[in-house]
């Protein structure tokens, strides 16, 4: 942690994201799938596309990581298996400065529709920046949830940001 | 820090990784002698290896050779240079 980090307040704020449902879908059907749900499809490997409210990001040569609006009906295939992942977001000025006393990539090469599989605090974490805003969605195994959240919420709130994960309330 | 760069995700930190240790190809149709040599012997000697490195937050298996002498990475390996038959065996009666 950083101890002579700045009290003064920031734009910058954590919050969570449990609006979206996480798959993963693997095998030769699994494009056919994404593509006849609606959803986007990615052409290469480690990149992710946003549509209407659903990320899909490609992880292999046919395997994707797919997150859709809780609610929001597809077909799925055979071989899509559920995620339990915990999404957090941070937004705000000092995001990279925030990133970098977690995790040794250089977030200031990531631009808005980037993804990323790295590990932050140690946790192994995919992370995407969002195309409008550009906020940084960091998303990994609910397991870690306690874990990655305390570290978050210091880290923010030494930066003179706002935890919104906990009603705002610093 | 050290970092390690691979063709698909780039530089990254090697505390990312995990060493599963050198590619052995195990000697085909040899008698047990060879065996004995393949499965308990190792030469320790400063040199070339070609080494399998785990990648955890993309689950990405990575070959690299890497010079022990110098513990510097030399190149990445494509995994159909090092893919191997697996060995016949016998089962005894």
């Amino acid at each position: 942690m950083n101890a002579n980090a700045s009290p003064e307040m920031s734009n910058l704020s954590l919050s969570a994201r449990d609006d979206l449902s996480g798959y993963l879908l693997t095998g030769p059907v699994s494009a056919e799938a994404l593509a006849g749900s609606g959803l986007p499809l990615p052409q290469s490997q480690l990149t992710a596309l946003e549509l209407n409210g659903a990320l899909v990001a490609r992880t292999g040569t046919d395997e994707y990581m797919a997150f859709v609006p809780v609610g929001q009906e597809w077909a799925g295939c055979e071989w899509c298996f559920p995620r339990n992942d915990r999404v957090l977001v941070v937004q705000g000025e000092g995001w990279i400065e925030l990133m970098l006393q977690l995790c040794q990539f250089d977030f200031r090469k990531m631009q808005p529709g980037d993804w990323l599989m790295a590990s932050v605090a140690g946790v192994n974490c995919w992370l995407y920046r969002e195309q409008q805003g550009g906020a940084l969605m960091i998303g990994f195994d609910a397991g870690y949830d306690h874990y990655l959240s305390e570290i978050f919420s210091t880290l923010v709130r030494e930066l003179g940001g706002k935890d919104l994960t906990k009603g705002g309330a610093l | 820090m050290k970092l390690l760069d691979c063709a698909d995700i780039g530089k990254r930190p090697i505390t990312e990784f995990d060493y599963l240790g050198e590619i052995r190809i195990p000697p085909s149709d040899a008698d047990e002698s060879t065996w004995a040599d393949y499965v308990f012997n190792r030469n320790g000697a400063p040199g070339v290896l070609r080494e399998r490195w785990y990648h955890r937050p993309t689950g990405r298996w990575f070959i690299f050779e890497r010079d022990t002498l110098t513990d510097q990475i030399i190149g990445q390996v494509d995994a159909s240079e090092v893919r191997y038959e697996e060995p016949h065996y016998e089962i005894p009666a």
